[in-house]
């Protein structure tokens, strides 16, 4: 729990989408984000939850600044961004990263990794440390991928691994704030977890703050801090994530988590102890 | 579930024994399934769960005889007793469908989007029973609509997939497996591109037609709280092999394999944190990982 | 879909206007004086001044465009050694070449135009239907090899050149054909369609490639589609899945495609008429242009634009009828 100004603030964001239909019918506008207000410390992971349609993602957009919003303000380290263009949107830019859900449509595939790797410091004009082969080799070897790579191309790499290098490419600037879309969710799950035990330590050695975007409620149980609720466009609940799972308040919390499959934490105890009685015989014996 | 006699075969809906999936290409031959054997219970419910690559949907689509071009299937498959894999394509026609039904993960491309939902319940119908008139098989499919509580069947028969959302769709692709009451119904991830709460109620509704009639379950799925909710038997593949199978209990209580230990403990659980999620054990087979 | 259909037909409205007066410009800027060319050999100043101020080009440009326009709508008149002569609507001027009123000539051509343009659209639809459907079917194998190399051959191929051969072979050689000519239908339909089958057959081998090809390609990737998966999964007999869940969603795109090509054609196919000396459009176009004959020129131009404009809507609405998908986002 920390007092400290936050990292980023959203106040009433809201974002609106407009269609045209025919060219004599009048247009309409659907309300993607409607009032949503939330805050990322530093050092802390708020997550972001909902299912389709909710506006995570969309708020999301709007909170890194790829999308303006329709009104409402984002503030980082107190200055307001919201309307930011030019050389100080740049400058945001190196703040803030997005690490995206599919990597390989995220990455350009036609790039190498160390392309992919130095191109924000490049687009940003900035010196890349110890030159670009040593630092992309430094940057791989910290997200646990082997540095001989760094000539490969993306579609060379697992999912797991191709994940990693946009992890990497997100840590290249030294971000303050990374804004993780779904970023584990199109993994299988041993490699799910490995990435989630990565953004974790990163977290703990870098200290920067996450805004996780994700709809499996079982993932943000293992990475949030906090965890705001949305639905339609709203929040409609936020607090502690302990607090949010054990004591839900909220009509539509209450729903989503009964709706989450369960393994029978009996079971789970059961294999513990096996486990526990294999390990006690193995030092036994030897 | 302990204690049961596993030698006793005449209870089976399906018997699967040393199945192998091979495809053949320009390059040589690849063995996608290796040597698999199960078997589904009368109207049990069992799980095949496996990361990307495992085999898992190679298998159920050995078993419907609908293996894309170039694959080949050997083994056995038993189902009432017939060897499914002997069977020639015109009889395999006649099971498909009716006595053992399928559905699948995307239901919007599932769905043929020129004609209305009704027509594609219907279709099954028509096409398994001789005779039947276009107006009678429309009443079938408007009663499938209803069992599985689409409301205002009648009207919403005339309408196309795009018309539907996500959930409604799945329920269209269960209620066109539904049609024929079939002996058994495999799900080859129903509920992944689903919401979750959409998911509980697919689920739910599964459970529901299972009491109701009586019909086997094969579901599979990667996501293994899905299937500790569901089946009453699990089977863990890994790399087109067998890894380990049981009642759901006894395997997820005490594993017996490496692998599905160390898979059980990267499941990140939503009643606690896990601190850190165990994974560094997992050995991911190479050209095994999701692309 | 009242509101869709009418925003349709109002953006047909626009760019039918915006065409015209593209064209206008393009003749009006980079024609040779036309008052000149009418005026011929023997001509004076005076005449020429006259031959001016009598088809009113000494006015100034948004003037002269707009007596076009209205012309066509309302008929125009002209005076012409002291008479006054009507041009009824629509009123496409008079050739410089002959003198006749051009919408004359035009509908005099038409009906050949129309006779080729269909007769080679049946043709190749079927052969590209039945070429691209067997070449999917047998993807890879000898029969598929056999379309590949067919058609290459038949796009590869210019037009005149298969003309010439086909019309040697077929006439002067075999004596099979005859010469071609517009005999006209209630005459002697036997004639009227042997004189009419060799303009079909070279028209029709090129577009028949490119359908074979387009066929071949949208059975193959509809034949991928998860719901002939579905089908196959439901036991349908495989004539079934055939018909409902692999062709039905595989042609219906390039029955669109046919109605564009067949409103192309309609403003006349110029190498085919000309190298078989049919009187269509097409081989009006070929002799106004190298007479230099503007209205002439201008106004296939502007039937040309014309089909192919009111075919794409009618393409579109047509795409309101088949595909379930637009048609209830246009009724929304």
């Amino acid at each position: 729990m920390t007092d400290a100004a936050p990292l980023c603030r959203a106040t009433a964001l809201v974002k609106e989408f407009t269609s045209h239909g025919p060219m004599l019918s009048r247009p309409t506008t659907f309300r993607a984000v409607d009032d949503v207000s939330f805050e990322v410390f530093r050092g802390e992971t708020l997550a972001l939850v909902g299912e389709s349609g909710s506006g995570k993602s969309t708020t999301a957009r709007l909170v890194a600044r790829l999308m303006e919003p329709t009104s409402g303000t984002v503030e980082f380290e107190g200055q307001d961004v919201t309307s930011l263009k030019g050389r100080a949107l740049h400058s945001f830019r190196s703040d803030v990263q997005v690490i995206f859900q599919d990597p390989y449509s995220s990455l350009n595939p036609r790039h190498t990794v160390e392309g992919l790797v130095t191109a924000p410091l490049r687009y940003q004009k900035r010196r890349i440390p110890g030159g670009a082969r040593a630092f992309t080799r430094s940057l791989m070897e910290r997200v646990g991928l082997n540095p001989d790579h760094s000539g490969r191309y993306p579609a060379q790499f697992s999912g797991g691994q191709a994940q990693r290098i946009g992890i990497a490419r997100a840590l290249a600037v030294s971000p303050k704030l990374v804004i993780c879309d779904e970023a584990v969710s199109a993994l299988d799950v041993s490699v799910q977890a490995q990435v989630i035990n990565l953004l974790r330590s990163l977290q703990r050695d870098e200290g920067f703050g996450y805004l996780f975007i994700a709809h499996d409620l079982a993932v943000v149980r293992q990475i949030a801090t906090r965890v705001a609720v949305m639905s339609r466009g709203r929040i409609v609940e936020q607090g502690e994530r302990d607090r949010i799972f054990a004591d839900p308040h909220h009509e539509y919390t209450r729903t989503l988590l009964a709706a989450v499959p369960r393994i029978d934490p009996e079971w789970d105890a059961r294999r513990r102890e096996a486990e526990r009685r294999r390990a006690a015989m193995a030092s036994e014996a030897s | 579930m302990t204690g049961e006699n596993v030698n006793d075969t005449t209870g089976d809906l399906l018997r699967v024994e040393d199945l192998s999936v091979e495809f053949r290409t320009a390059a040589g031959a690849t063995r996608v399934v290796d040597s698999v054997g199960f078997a589904v219970p009368r109207g049990g419910a069992l799980g095949i769960v496996g990361e990307s690559g495992s085999g898992k949907s190679m298998t159920s689509l050995a078993i419907m005889g609908l293996l894309p071009k170039g694959g080949t299937a050997t083994g056995s498959i038993v189902f009432d007793g017939k060897d499914l894999l002997a069977q020639r394509e015109s009889a395999m026609r006649r099971i498909r469908g009716d006595r053992i039904a399928m559905i699948f993960q995307d239901p919007l491309s599932s769905l043929n989007p020129y004609y209305t939902v009704g027509v594609q319940i219907a279709e099954a119908y028509r096409s398994h029973r001789s005779g039947v008139s276009a107006r009678a098989a429309k009443k079938v499919a408007i009663e499938a609509m209803e069992r599985v509580h689409i409301h205002d069947a009648a009207r919403r028969a005339d309408h196309y997939p795009h018309q539907f959302s996500g959930g409604m769709r799945q329920r269209i692709m269960i209620a066109m497996a539904l049609s024929m009451e079939p002996d058994l119904i495999i799900a080859d991830e129903p509920t992944t591109a689903l919401d979750v709460t959409v998911q509980a109620q697919i689920l739910a509704l599964l459970a529901e037609i299972r009491r109701d009639t009586g019909a086997g379950l094969i579901l599979i799925t990667h996501d293994l709280a899905v299937v500790s909710e569901v089946a009453d038997r699990i089977v863990v593949m890994r790399g087109g092999r067998l890894v380990e199978q049981g009642s759901v209990e006894d395997v997820f209580s005490d594993p017996q394999h490496e692998y599905t230990r160390r898979l059980l403990d990267a499941v990140p659980r939503i009643d606690d944190e896990i601190g850190e999620l165990r994974t560094t054990a997992i050995p991911v087979l190479p050209g095994m990982e999701k692309r | 879909m009242i509101r869709f259909v009418g925003s349709r037909v109002l953006g047909m409205l626009v760019v039918l206007f915006l065409v015209t007066l593209f064209t206008y410009v393009i003749f009006f800027v980079l024609s040779p004086d036309p008052a000149v060319q009418i005026c011929g050999k023997n001509c004076t100043p005076e005449r020429i001044e006259q031959i001016r101020v009598n088809l009113g080009l000494d006015l100034p440009f948004w003037q002269q465009f707009w007596e076009y326009v209205s012309g066509l709508f309302t008929g125009r008149e002209y005076v012409v050694a002291g008479a006054v002569v009507t041009c009824p609507a629509p009123c496409l001027g008079y050739s410089f070449q002959t003198g006749q009123l051009v919408s004359e000539m035009i509908v005099q051509r038409l009906p050949i135009s129309a006779t080729i343009a269909i007769g080679a659209a049946i043709l190749w639809l079927i052969g590209g239907l039945i070429g691209g459907v067997l070449s999917a079917v047998h993807e890879g194998k000898f029969t598929d090899k056999f379309f590949a190399g067919l058609t290459l051959g038949a796009m590869s191929i210019p037009n005149y050149v298969l003309a010439l051969v086909l019309q040697f072979v077929l006439v002067v050689a075999l004596g099979w054909l005859p010469f071609p000519q517009a005999v006209p239908f209630a005459e002697d339909p036997g004639q009227w369609f042997l004189n009419f089958l060799m303009p079909w057959i070279v028209l029709a081998v090129g577009y028949a490639a490119v359908y074979t090809r387009l066929t071949r390609a949208n059975v193959i990737e509809t034949l991928q589609e998860n719901f002939v998966r579905t089908a196959n999964a439901k036991g349908l007999s495989s004539s079934l899945v055939w018909r409902r869940h692999a062709l039905r969603p595989a042609l219906t795109p390039i029955v669109t495609i046919f109605g564009m090509d067949i409103a192309g054609l309609l403003g006349g196919a110029v190498i085919t008429e000309t190298v078989f000396g049919l009187n269509g459009v097409g081989k009006l176009t070929a002799d106004s242009i190298s007479s230099n004959d503007q209205p002439v020129i201008m106004a296939v131009t502007l039937l040309s634009a014309f089909f192919v404009i009111v075919g794409n809507l009618v393409v579109d609405l047509l795409y309101t009828a088949i595909d379930p998908r637009v048609r209830t986002a246009a009724r929304a």
